[in-house]
């Protein structure tokens, strides 16, 4: 079979040399075509970077290829999606979705009236840990799920990131949808309402970098009426031996299942460095998100978050942000997408 | 000192096993409505056994009255003792509400005898560390505060903890420790909201998540969980503007013995060395003789129920609960 043509467009996100990464190790399926990016001197970089071609725009490089991993800001989500499936490319489209629900809502529409894909990048799906745990689950290994208690934390970032027009809000934004999906995903249920206290401590100033969540969820096959909390908070600093983490304790009927995506390490010390850090050791969970994207695009089962599931996430992440305000569990409004 | 303790269950036990350590309190009494159970808390101190309070204080001259009972029965014996003249030492927590705990309080008013709560995480090590850390400054603005504790659910007599109604569940008797040393470092709670599983039907199974928002502006998240499958553990981290403190009790034990011999029993007594508990007695017994104010005042004790209350209350009705205008009431 043809290797896969995938490019990506902007590397405004953290993430885009990540993925850029995970392109060049998945080299027997995947063609790493090009990079678009409206900061020419940034794309030009990336492109020579990972041996990729630079385009001057989404709509060029969509036309070269299968799939484009679109990166920008989250308010450009919406500009650099519909450019990719104007171009005739599918997308998977780095999270949140966008950062608000009309924006989310048209790139829906536009990839259903261009009839291709638009999935979205829920990489935490695919931890080995996470998918071990939804097995379990799954099983009734703890029984009837009761809580989750979860968290995703980080270092504060810099940039456009800090900027609530250009990345619709702080840590609440970016690592509350992680979260979210993979909570549905896992034990198949829509959050009914969300609580929310949120803060800035961590150096982000304008935008919160601290925040804990509190979600119903409504009943399902696995999920008694469960409810969840999560911590997305910027709270590890430089001091902290990795970026952050990504855990679940999840209490069941009949037992507790911990999960920890990044649980696999080695620890350095470093002399000069004078502080200890961690080296994951597990699988790339981006590899695996890619892998499956691909298998998606020839028509294969996929696990790839939707467009849909995205809107999910956004959702959740608004109404925690009515919530912060009026310091009331605020009811999910489910759009339709 | 002179001490005579009430309620020789599991917690008794853990008391009587600190006071044999402390030179300063001889117990005379150990008072327990189960011949045996008193028999054999006595003998762990060369005490003589009694069958109740009312009993033991007729025929030992004491100075202090240990309270070691099911939550339900704290005010009928802390106010019989302070009648009496005697000092108390109350288990935690100080009473199952809020007009319980303020009549205990009302009646240690005065130059009379006094009253100590046990709240022992004000004496473990590691959160004595924490919170010096947090008032020093060191850690900065302090942002985000995540404690758990995790227990199976204790065998007591009648099964009482398991008993929502006698203990309050893991809210009112567990979770009660991380809220008053949440209150000790950060300050006075403003918001609370609270799930768990209260008023669903679970056997033996307590759990709950709680959020604070403290007056600080810090943000606190609980979690408690009594019918825990696996031994007792409890997990702090504290993140401020310039550092981030975090323990957990299951990492990395000083002693721990595997094999036959190891048992499957759960200890409190998790640190090696001193105990918590034999920390907390000895400086009870020196703060009632020196007339020193001790470290958890008996507001402190009733404050830190109103948040077990509020968080109980916010479960019941699915509400975030204001600490100023909370059901159980505002100090």
């Amino acid at each position: 079979m043809d290797r896969a043509r995938i490019g990506i467009a902007s590397f405004a996100h953290v993430h885009a040399p990540q993925y850029a990464q995970a392109l060049s190790d998945l080299e027997e399926i995947v063609e790493f075509v090009g990079v678009a990016d409206e900061d020419a001197d940034r794309g030009r970089d990336a492109a020579e970077r990972f041996g990729a071609r630079f385009f001057e725009g989404v709509g060029g490089l969509a036309g070269e290829v299968d799939a484009v991993i679109v990166c920008s800001e989250n308010r450009d989500h919406l500009r650099d999606v519909s450019a990719a499936l104007e171009g005739g490319a599918h997308v998977l489209c780095e999270k949140p979705i966008a950062k608000t629900v009309s924006d989310a809502e048209a790139m829906i529409r536009a990839a259903e009236s261009a009839g291709r894909e638009l999935r979205i990048a829920f990489p935490t799906r695919f931890l080995p840990a996470v998918r071990k745990a939804r097995e379990l689950v799954a099983s009734g290994a703890v029984g009837r799920v009761l809580a989750v208690n979860a968290t995703n934390h980080g270092q504060v970032p810099g940039g456009w990131f800090l900027v609530p027009e250009r990345s619709g809000g702080g840590a609440v934004m970016d690592h509350t949808v992680h979260v979210a999906d993979t909570l549905r995903w896992m034990l198949g249920v829509e959050a009914v309402s969300v609580y929310a206290e949120v803060g800035s401590f961590f150096g982000a100033e304008v935008v919160e970098d601290a925040g804990i969540l509190t979600l119903e969820l409504e009943g399902g096959r696995v999920a008694d009426g469960a409810f969840a909390t999560i911590d997305p908070s910027w709270s590890r600093g430089r001091g902290y031996p990795t970026w952050g983490d990504f855990t679940l304790r999840i209490t069941g009927a009949s037992g507790v299942l911990h999960v920890d995506g990044f649980a696999d390490h080695l620890t350095t010390f470093d002399h000069d460095a004078g502080s200890a850090s961690w080296i994951h050791t597990g699988e790339d969970m981006n590899a695996l998100m890619i892998r499956d994207f691909i298998r998606c695009l020839r028509g294969g089962p996929s696990e790839t978050a939707t467009g849909l599931d995205g809107l999910r996430a956004l959702e959740i992440v608004l109404a925690a942000y009515d919530s912060a305000r009026s310091h009331e569990a605020v009811s999910i409004e489910a759009h339709v997408g | 000192m002179r001490v005579g303790l009430v309620g020789a269950g599991f917690i008794g036990a853990v008391h009587l096993n600190a006071y044999a350590n402390i030179p300063e309190a001889e117990v005379v009494g150990v008072a327990d409505f189960d011949p045996e159970a008193a028999a054999a808390g006595a003998v762990l101190v060369g005490a003589r056994p009694y069958s109740s309070y009312a009993e033991f204080v007729a025929s030992e001259e004491v100075d202090v009255v240990d309270v070691c009972l099911p939550t339900s029965h704290h005010r009928e014996v802390a106010l019989a003792a302070a009648r009496d003249g005697k000092h108390v030492i109350l288990e935690k927590p100080i009473a199952g509400s809020v007009a319980e705990a303020e009549e205990i309080l009302a009646a240690f008013e005065g130059d009379g005898p006094r009253l100590l709560v046990g709240h022992v995480v004000r004496y473990f090590p590691e959160y004595v560390r924490i919170k010096a850390m947090v008032e020093s400054g060191e850690l900065g603005e302090i942002g985000v505060a995540r404690t758990s504790r995790r227990s199976p659910m204790l065998d007591g007599w009648n099964d009482w903890y398991a008993d929502r109604r006698k203990s309050g569940g893991v809210l009112v008797d567990l979770l009660i420790h991380d809220f008053d040393f949440l209150r000790w470092s950060l300050g006075e709670v403003e918001r609370v909201c609270a799930r768990g599983t209260a008023g669903r039907e679970y056997n033996r199974l307590d759990y709950a998540l709680a959020t604070l928002r403290f007056a600080s502006g810090a943000i606190a998240h609980v979690e408690g969980h009594w019918g825990y499958p696996a031994p007792f553990c409890y997990e702090i981290e504290v993140a401020g503007s310039r550092a981030m403190v975090a323990v957990d009790s299951a990492d990395r034990p000083s002693v721990e013995l595997l094999g036959e011999q190891s048992g499957s029993g759960e200890s409190l007594d998790v640190a090696v060395g001193k105990s918590p508990f034999e920390s907390e007695l000895s400086d009870f017994i020196r703060c009632l003789k020196t007339g020193e104010e001790p470290r958890v005042s008996g507001r402190d004790a009733v404050e830190a129920l109103r948040v077990s209350l509020a968080a109980a209350e916010s479960i019941e009705t699915g509400r975030v609960v204001d600490m100023g205008r909370s059901r159980s009431g505002s100090s």
